[in-house]
């Protein structure tokens, strides 16, 4: 018992609790009203693209599903960076949820732009400069759940993870500047100026921002929180569970 | 000995009506005429027919006739002649219609093998997109359902877990 337990900071009664924060059901009450309410402004209340129709109505999933995936991504690295710093379980729960919620969103991106590229650029796939930079990001994160769970030593496990995880946020990055910094990209750019060879760009007109801003918060920030927090509860239950187990063989 | 002879019996005014009739319905068919004699999609060779097809709804459907620029469009079955539109390897690949005067819906299902297409500048509306984005956002609603799904299942089983062995404890 005694050496997992010292190697489980922060799994204490109240973070490992199973009953649901009230705080979190109000978050996730707040979430599903959102979500509704911008899909109906993505999907009914904005008028369709002139020139793409309906299928630009992707665009205000796909692009905040990036920056959720960016979120997400960035709490992995606050998450290794806190583990490192303290060994507090806490922080390995924020790194792991972090990763799994934003490969999630960032397979949600991957795939809205495969299926808006085939009436626009008349292919699922290309291998153009940011798409081949987004994928490379979400093959990357789904290597570091393969990392975790090849190591059999929770603490190797941990720490491997963090360093990873931490590492691997040098794709985001990559992945957000691309198409600022490849003019051979197809890829538009909505926000500012688009690469010369861009296809498939569309005017930012005020009506496109109602239906964005509204979504790039949702699927940006209090979608990804919100299951994030959820991912968190599962994993201090997680490590409750294996001390338990870790306590009873030790009996 | 008299001969019979039948004579049928039309009044002037029944003649004038008849007369009126027929060249109404001459007048209404002229225009559908002329736009179908040109071309006739089933005997184009430069693309496929369903792409000739696609085109001329396209033309019919937006007011083809008083576009700025309808080049070519229904006057011959050179379909890779008419303005705007870009042919490879005997298919259309590109459709460009732009500040062109269109107005109404513009469905672009024949054509499989375009590769951009511009009708910006006119008041227009593609339809045919409808059905890729009720793809993704199925795509969407599966990932999602799935994430949500194993993080619930997972809570529920260490939880039921962890349950009994606080009991056996």
């Amino acid at each position: 018992m005694s050496a997992l337990s010292q190697t489980a900071p922060g799994v204490d009664a109240a973070s490992a609790s199973t009953r649901m924060p009230r705080r979190l059901a109000i978050l996730t009450a707040i979430t599903i009203i959102s979500l509704i309410a911008g899909l109906v402004l993505a999907l009914v209340i904005v008028r369709p693209d002139i020139d793409q129709g309906n299928v630009q109505r992707i665009f205000y999933i796909h692009m905040p599903s990036f920056f959720g995936a960016f979120v997400a991504f960035g709490g992995a690295v606050i998450g290794g960076i806190g583990y490192l710093r303290t060994r507090n379980l806490r922080w390995d729960a924020l790194a792991v949820a972090g990763v799994e919620v934003g490969l999630v969103f960032s397979l949600i991106n991957l795939l809205t732009g495969a299926i808006w590229a085939k009436p626009t650029w008349n292919v699922w796939w290309t291998w153009d400069p940011r798409l081949t930079s987004a994928a490379v990001m979400a093959l990357t994160y789904a290597a570091y759940l393969m990392l975790r769970n090849a190591i059999e030593n929770p603490n190797q496990r941990r720490r491997f993870a963090a360093i990873y995880g931490i590492i691997a946020f040098a794709t985001v990055l990559y992945t957000l500047i691309i198409i600022r910094i490849r003019p051979d990209t197809i890829h538009p750019t909505i926000i500012g100026a688009s690469p010369t060879n861009a296809e498939g760009t569309f005017e930012a007109t005020t009506s496109t921002a109602i239906a964005l801003v509204p979504n790039l918060f949702i699927w940006g920030f209090l979608l990804p929180i919100t299951i994030m927090w959820h991912r968190i509860r599962l994993q201090n239950v997680l490590e409750r569970l294996a001390m338990r187990r870790a306590e009873i063989n030790a009996e | 000995m008299s001969t019979l002879t039948f004579t049928p019996h039309i009044s002037r005014a029944a003649m004038v009506r008849l007369l009126v009739i027929a060249i109404a319905l001459t007048a209404a068919l002229v225009p559908f005429r002329l736009a179908h004699a040109a071309t006739d999609c089933a005997t184009v060779t430069d693309v496929t027919s369903v792409e000739c097809e696609t085109l001329v709804n396209i033309y019919r459907e937006n007011n083809g006739s008083a576009w700025n620029n309808s080049t070519n469009w229904l006057d011959d079955d050179t379909v890779c002649d008419w303005y705007g539109v870009t042919c490879d390897n005997g298919h259309v690949v590109g459709l460009d219609l732009s500040n062109n005067n269109l107005t109404g819906t513009v469905s672009l299902s024949g054509i499989g093998n375009v590769l951009m297409v511009n009708l910006s500048g006119n008041d227009v509306v593609r339809l045919d997109t409808t059905d890729y984005l009720l793809l993704a956002l199925a795509g969407v609603a599966v990932l999602m359902g799935l994430l949500l799904l194993s993080i619930f299942a997972r809570l529920r089983g260490a939880k039921n877990e962890l349950r009994m062995l606080e009991q056996h404890n």
